[in-house]
Order: structure tokens, then C-alpha cells, then sequence
């Protein structure tokens, strides 16, 4: 497995809120490897730190202590602006709770990552308008997050996640909100994603959407417990 | 991330916070409005104070006869004090100098009858003391060659001769038994503004009627002479004391309008600083008021600027935006307060003009903005350092 192939790599992760006492050990020492265009699934109970290694993997944290490199930087020696780069055209997060920006509409949301990739006004709203279509919300654009349903608000957030086109796609429970059938479409764009080459990464506590995944890691207490494979699944 | 893209997402941002924009700007509009319009008012105060102590006759001097210690006239003023003060060559500074004498009597229109204070006095008097007149004209020195007596009133009189309000002038009234046509009427003076006119007002006619019929042919009351400019009162007051000395007389007593333009100069400073502070305190509260609005709005900022930075903003993109909200809400707020200062000068203020000064504008404009563009800013640009995790949970 050469350096490209390799995606991500984590080694003795550390993660850690507060001082003294009251200090929780979020991630107590994690290494991983994903492989480029793996599909990944991270299970595991309720404060098991799933969502703590996303956000590291994402670089929207850093890791008290360890490293992560990331297409085979170091991203704890990269500048701020560099990984802000990173996780704009890199990188499409999905979070659980949407994180849509409420005063805009769908569209300016979906604009946001090529705004700050420098696309052009046009190329923008034309992608824009076109990863709409893809999560089937074409005639919603001009809508704002708030007259959106739960199920529509997440779709606008997948479609954001994807319009930079990012080598990875990353969701922290990104059908936690929706009902079987948003959550069925969701998937499929994963799915999508995942045979167009990009590295998908799931969390989620349903078995449903664990399986889709090609390997699953279950977590407790801040550590990987264990790994496996789902045989059906491939590519 | 363009230029163009960056106003369009402050611009966004401002209409998707469109309470916070408004009280933004109404801070700010406040803040520079309230400075501009009070700096305003003090400076209307300042001009018409200075208006009123020129009307006083800029120089007017009084010399007053030396008293004892028990306050009575140790050594009066004689015509000849007078001659000399107005020829004598020492006295360069010296301008006018006219002869005062004082005398009280009844004066009466029909049945009507009042106790003024008779002031006899050459035409010059006028000129010394700068005296406006309300209708007709002065007396002369041909005046004072007539049999026929005159008298120029002043509207004290006026009012208690002629209680309805009708003009006395071309009216032949009663002094002292002596039949006296009224040439003309006094306009109030600062003096009477401040102080109240005299209960029972005061007639002026030529000195040499008032001592045949009423005070006869002895010493001058006073005798008012004016500096030849503002600026040469005091020389004028030294070199009147230097003649007077030169003839024996001691050092008179001497009041001059210097006097009263410094006590009104006083009060009005002293309303001058009472603005100057209030407009301070409202450019304080208008600064805080901004403060308030946006640290109240952090909490949602800071989320926004969270999704942002996830979205891979970077930090100098995310600064600027913020930088250019806050400075283009101030920039308009301190407009519209400019505006409307502008409007709310052109009315008086409890009887005072504003006047507008340039620099005050700039200064509040400028100030109100920087607190406006700081304080904006700041919480923004110190949330965006945040880690983009930890600025999506504040709020959460
Ligand atoms: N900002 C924080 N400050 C303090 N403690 C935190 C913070 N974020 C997470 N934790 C703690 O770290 C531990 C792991 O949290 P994390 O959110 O990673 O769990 P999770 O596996 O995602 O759980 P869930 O399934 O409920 O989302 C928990 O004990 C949590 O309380
Ligand atoms: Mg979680």
C-alpha cells in the first residue's frame, strides 16, 4: 500500500476536554488507517468518542496529543490557511444537525464552500443548482433552511458537502434526523460518492446504514474495540 | 474568496440580521446625531451671547465719582474733568467722552403717571454705549439749542406711560411739569435682557435741559467714554485715571461693559462644557449600545462563523466580512445621524440657533464609527481564531 493509497492515517490519538478533575478523556489513544475510496462506518454507544474522531478527521479539532496525516501531510505542520483549504476542497462534512446558515437560501448555502474556493459567481449557482438536482431538491433553491424540512434541510447540507467534489465525505449521523425514506436517499448519494472513488465515512448507530459501509469500526471509551468486514459489500 | 463576494456576503449577512443591522445603526445614528445637534446648540448659545456683548457697545466705559468709606462722593465730576478727558493728548486710547447727570421726577401721559430715573447727556452717549432704537431717532446737538424739550425713552417707560402698547414716539409727554416730546425709543439692551429694565424706566435728553429744569447747574453724575477698540479698554481706563490724577482728582471708580461681556461669557462657557459633557455621555451610550447589540448577537455569530470555518473559510476571508459589516452599518448610521442632525439644526432650540462646526461632525462621525467598526469586529474576529468545533457548540 503506497503513501497515495492511503488516505488517512491516525496514530496514538488523544483527546481531551478540560483540566484536572473535571477532564475527559474523549479519545484514549487511537490508531487508524483508511485506505483511499474506503467506505467506512464508526459505530459504537453514546459517548464512546464517534464523533470527537470525526471532527479530528475533518480538522475541524486537534487531537491533544498523536498524529493525523491526511494524503500523507501532516496536518499538525500545515498552517492555518493550508488546512482551511483542506477542508474546504478536500473535505465535505455532513453533521447531524444540519448546520445550515438560516438567514440564507439553500443555494447561497450550497455557494458557501465555492465562495471560498474562489469559483465564479455563474460556475457557482450552475454547481450549485446541479448538486440541488442530484439530492432531488431542483425548485428549491431559493427556499431558506427554515421553510425546509427536516429531511430537505439535510439533503441541502449533502448537496453542500459534495458541490467542491472533496476526496472525502465525512457524516456524523447524517440520517439521525430523517425518517427510512430521506435516509434511503441519503444513503444512495453516499453510495454514489463512494463509486464515483471518494472516502466515505458514516457514523451512525443504525445497522442499516452500517451495512452499506465496506468496513465498520466499533468504538468504546475512546478506543477502536474492534473491526470488521462486511462481506457483501463490494467494489 | 473575491472582493465582490465579500460584500455580497456582508451585504447578506446585514439582511439576514436585519434587527441587529437596524439597532447597529440606530446606536450609531443616535450617538452622532446627539453630538453634532448639542456641540450645535452650545455654539448657537456661544454666537448669540457674543452678539448681545456687542450690542453693549464694545467699549463703553463708566467713570464713576471717587467715594469715601462711607460710600458717599468724596470728589465729583466737573464738566471740566469732562473737557479734559476729551482733549487732553495722553488720552490715545480714548474715544468718545460724554457728560452724565442723573435726576428723578414724574413724567405722565394723560392720566397715566410714572417715576422714571431722568438721564441728561450729549449725543455721543449713544454712540458710546452702542444703544439701538426701536422707532424714531436720537436727539442732536440742535436738539439741545431748541426750546422745544425731547426725550428718547426707553421701552420701560414706554410700557408705563402707555400701557396698551402704543408707540410714545411723536407724543408729547409730562417731565418734571415741562411738556417733552418723545423723539424716539430705546430698544432693550443685553443688559436689560439679563437684569430686567429699570422699574420705572429711563428718559434721556440733552444735558443742558435736565439741569435748567430738574438737577440746576452742579456736578456731573458720570461721565461715559468709550476705547477707541475692544482691545484698548484697559489702556483707555489707565490713561483716563492718568489725567484725572494729572488734575488733582483721586482715582475714580470705573465700570466698563468688559464686566458684564466676562459674566456672560462665563455662563456661557460654563453651558458651552454642560453640552460638550452631555454630548459625550451620548456618544458613550451610543457606543455601548452598539457593544450591547453585538455581543448579544455573538452567540448566533459565532455558529454562523463556526459553519464557515467547517466550510473552509479562512480566517482573513471570515475578518473581513465582519470588518465590513460593522464598518458599513457605521458607516450608514453615522451618515443618517449626520443627516439627521443636519435637519434638527435648522430649528431653534428653546430660542437658540444651532450652528453647525465641520470638525465636530468629523470628530462624532469618526468616533462613533471606530467604536461602531471595534466593537463589531472584535467579538467576530476573536470567534473566528475559535476551533471550528468549539464556535458550532456555543449556541448549540
Ligand atoms: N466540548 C466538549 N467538552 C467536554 N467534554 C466533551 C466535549 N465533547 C465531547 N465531550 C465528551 O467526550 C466524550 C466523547 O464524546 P463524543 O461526542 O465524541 O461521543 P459520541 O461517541 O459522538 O457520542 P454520541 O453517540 O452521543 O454522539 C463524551 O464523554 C463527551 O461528554
Ligand atoms: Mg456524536
Amino acid at each position: 500500500m503506497t503513501v497515495r493509497d492511503t488516505a488517512i492515517t491516525l496514530r496514538a490519538v488523544r483527546r481531551e476536554y478540560g483540566k484536572g478533575e473535571s477532564m475527559v478523556s474523549a479519545l484514549d489513544g487511537v490508531d487508524l488507517v483508511v485506505p483511499s475510496g474506503e467506505y467506512l462506518a464508526v459505530v459504537g454507544p453514546s459517548g464512546a468518542g464517534k464523533s470527537s474522531l470525526l471532527n479530528i478527521l475533518g480538522c475541524l479539532d486537534q487531537p491533544s496529543s498523536g498524529s493525523l496525516e491526511i494524503g500523507g501531510r501532516l496536518v499538525s505542520d500545515l498552517p492555518e490557511k493550508k488546512v482551511a483549504s483542506i477542508r474546504n476542497t478536500e473535505i465535505g462534512f455532513v453533521f447531524q444537525s444540519f448546520n445550515l446558515i438560516p438567514s440564507l437560501t439553500a443555494l447561497a448555502n450550497v455557494e458557501l464552500p465555492m465562495v471560498y474556493a474562489g469559483v465564479g459567481r455563474i460556475e457557482r449557482q450552475n454547481r450549485a443548482q446541479a448538486a440541488l438536482g442530484q439530492v432531488g431538491l431542483r425548485g428549491r433553491e431559493r427556499h431558506r433552511s427554515n421553510q425546509l424540512s427536516g429531511g430537505q434541510q439535510q439533503r441541502v447540507a449533502v448537496a453542500r458537502a459534495i458541490v467542491n467534489r472533496p476526496t472525502f465525505i465525512l457524516a456524523d449521523e447524517p440520517t439521525g434526523n430523517l425518517d427510512s425514506h430521506a435516509t434511503e436517499d441519503v444513503l444512495t448519494i453516499f453510495d454514489e460518492l463512494h463509486g464515483g472513488g471518494a472516502t466515505v465515512i458514516v457514523i451512525t448507530h443504525e445497522d442499516e446504514v452500517a451495512a452499506r459501509a465496506q468496513r465498520v469500526i466499533v468504538m468504546r471509551d475512546g478506543r477502536i474495540e474492534r473491526s470488521y468486514r462486511n462481506e457483501k459489500v463490494t467494489s | 474568496m473575491s472582493p465582490l463576494d465579500l460584500v455580497a456576503a456582508a451585504v447578506r449577512s446585514l439582511r439576514g440580521n436585519l434587527t441587529q443591522s437596524i439597532l447597529t445603526t440606530l446606536m450609531v445614528l443616535i450617538g452622532v446625531g446627539s453630538v453634532i445637534t448639542l456641540v450645535a446648540v452650545g455654539n448657537g448659545t456661544t454666537a448669540q451671547v457674543n452678539a448681545q456683548v456687542a450690542s453693549l457697545g464694545a467699549s463703553a466705559i463708566y467713570v464713576n465719582p471717587a467715594t469715601d468709606d462711607q460710600g458717599s462722593i468724596s470728589t465729583p465730576l466737573t464738566r471740566a474733568d469732562r473737557d479734559s478727558l476729551a482733549s487732553d493728548p495722553l488720552g490715545t486710547a480714548i474715544g468718545l467722552v460724554a457728560p452724565i447727570v442723573y435726576g428723578n421726577s414724574t413724567a405722565s401721559a394723560g392720566s397715566v403717571s410714572a417715576s422714571p430715573q431722568i438721564m441728561g447727556t450729549t449725543p455721543d452717549f449713544f454712540s458710546i454705549t452702542n444703544a439701538k432704537l426701536s422707532a424714531g431717532r436720537f436727539f442732536t446737538t440742535s436738539d439741545a439749542l431748541t426750546n422745544q424739550s425731547v426725550a428718547v425713552i426707553d421701552e420701560g417707560l414706554q410700557m408705563a406711560l402707555l400701557p396698551d402698547g402704543s408707540s410714545a414716539v411723536g407724543q408729547t409727554i409730562i417731565v418734571a411739569d415741562t411738556p417733552t416730546l418723545v423723539i424716539g425709543v430705546l430698544a432693550p439692551t443685553a443688559i436689560d435682557a439679563m437684569y430686567g429694565m429699570a422699574s420705572g424706566g429711563t428718559a434721556y435728553e440733552p444735558i443742558d435741559h435736565v439741569e435748567a429744569i430738574i438737577t440746576g447747574y452742579n456736578d456731573l453724575g458720570s461721565i461715559a467714554l468709550s476705547a477707541t477698540s475692544p482691545d484698548t479698554v484697559d489702556a483707555a481706563e489707565s490713561q483716563a485715571a492718568a489725567i484725572l490724577a494729572a488734575r488733582g482728582e483721586p482715582t475714580p471708580y470705573f465700570s466698563s461693559s468688559d464686566e458684564l461681556r466676562e459674566t456672560l461669557g462665563g455662563t456661557q462657557e460654563s453651558l458651552s462644557n454642560l453640552l460638550s459633557s452631555v454630548a459625550a455621555i451620548s456618544l458613550l451610550v451610543g457606543g455601548i449600545g452598539v457593544t450591547n447589540v453585538m455581543l448579544l448577537t455573538v452567540r448566533e455569530r459565532t455558529r454562523e462563523i463556526g459553519i464557515r470555518k467547517a466550510l473552509g473559510a479562512q480566517p482573513i476571508s471570515l475578518a473581513g466580512q465582519f470588518v465590513l459589516e460593522a464598518t458599513g452599518l457605521s458607516i450608514i448610521g453615522g451618515a443618517l445621524g449626520v443627516a439627521g442632525a443636519l435637519i434638527a439644526t435648522l430649528f431653534p432650540v428653546t430660542g437658540v440657533m444651532p450652528i453647525v462646526d465641520v470638525p465636530t461632525i468629523g470628530l462624532a462621525a469618526g468616533i462613533s464609527i471606530a467604536i461602531g467598526i471595534f466593537f463589531g469586529t472584535y467579538p467576530a474576529v476573536k470567534a473566528a481564531r475559535m476551533n471550528p468545533v468549539a464556535a458550532l457548540r456555543v449556541g448549540a
